[in-house]
């Protein structure tokens, strides 16, 4: 019988920067625990227009980076991103957290097997 | 439209969204739509990066992905869902990754009728 193995207790990391700054964003995530990314190319607009004069420092090509990641690990991975993008200079790009019902995905059977074998777990599938 | 007229909305739908290898995104649409009457789906393409790639060479590089986006009403999403995870192969390894949240409200669209039109 086929099975999905879904993972709770997830969240999504979406975060808008200038093109070509991803890059550096993601290697921070992955030291900080993240197991992957997905990268696409994406148009903005906003502070560029207000900052007058210095708006043409700020790139209106965007890169958006989404990265799933446990809830325990949430905060870490957002506070890394954080840094290694500049966000907290301003017109560097924005990112935010959403909360993620369920995800899904392969999982090696030798892991499914450890995790049915676990003692927390035992209990539930008797 | 007349602005009295409250724009007809589906409260509190699902986004499901899938990533999956380059070019397997449009059957899947295809699919969505002959088999399950879902006529709304976006597609793009981005660069995905995992752990969990297929060999040494390109462990750790990127590749590129398609990544689809539907939105279902909530009785719907748990059968799409699960639906999708099939179809799209997710289960197998490199198969990609599919997630699902939840959305404050939605438009609704629908495919004029142009029976009889043609």
């Amino acid at each position: 019988m086929r099975k999905i193995t879904v993972l709770s207790d997830v969240a999504l990391i979406t975060c808008i920067v200038q093109r070509g700054a991803a890059d550096k964003i993601i290697v921070a995530a992955k030291a900080a625990g993240a197991q992957g990314a997905t990268v696409y190319f994406a148009r903005g607009m906003g502070v560029r227009e207000r900052l007058g004069i210095l708006g043409v420092a700020v790139d209106v090509e965007k890169e958006v980076i989404n990265i799933v990641v446990s809830s325990e690990q949430v905060e870490r991975i957002f506070e890394k991103m954080y840094f290694a993008g500049d966000l907290d200079t301003p017109g560097m790009g924005i990112m935010y957290i959403t909360r993620v019902e369920k995800a899904a995905t392969y999982i090696p059977p030798e892991i499914l097997e450890r995790l049915d074998t676990a003692p927390d777990n035992k209990e539930e599938n008797k | 439209m007349n602005p009295q007229t409250p724009a007809p909305v589906i409260k509190n739908p699902k986004r499901i969204v899938v990533i999956l290898p380059k070019d397997h995104a449009l059957a899947i649409v295809e699919n969505l739509h002959t088999q399950k009457n879902i006529n709304t789906c976006n597609i793009h393409r981005g660069r995905g990066r995992s752990t969990a790639v297929s060999d040494v060479v390109s462990y750790g590089n990127y590749a590129e992905v398609d990544v689809i986006s539907v939105i279902v009403e909530a009785e719907r999403a748990d059968e799409i869902f699960e639906y999708i995870f099939f179809e799209a192969e997710i289960n197998q390894p490199h198969g990609g990754f599919i997630y699902q949240m939840p959305v404050e409200k939605t438009s609704v669209f629908k495919i004029p009728d142009l029976s009889e039109v043609i």
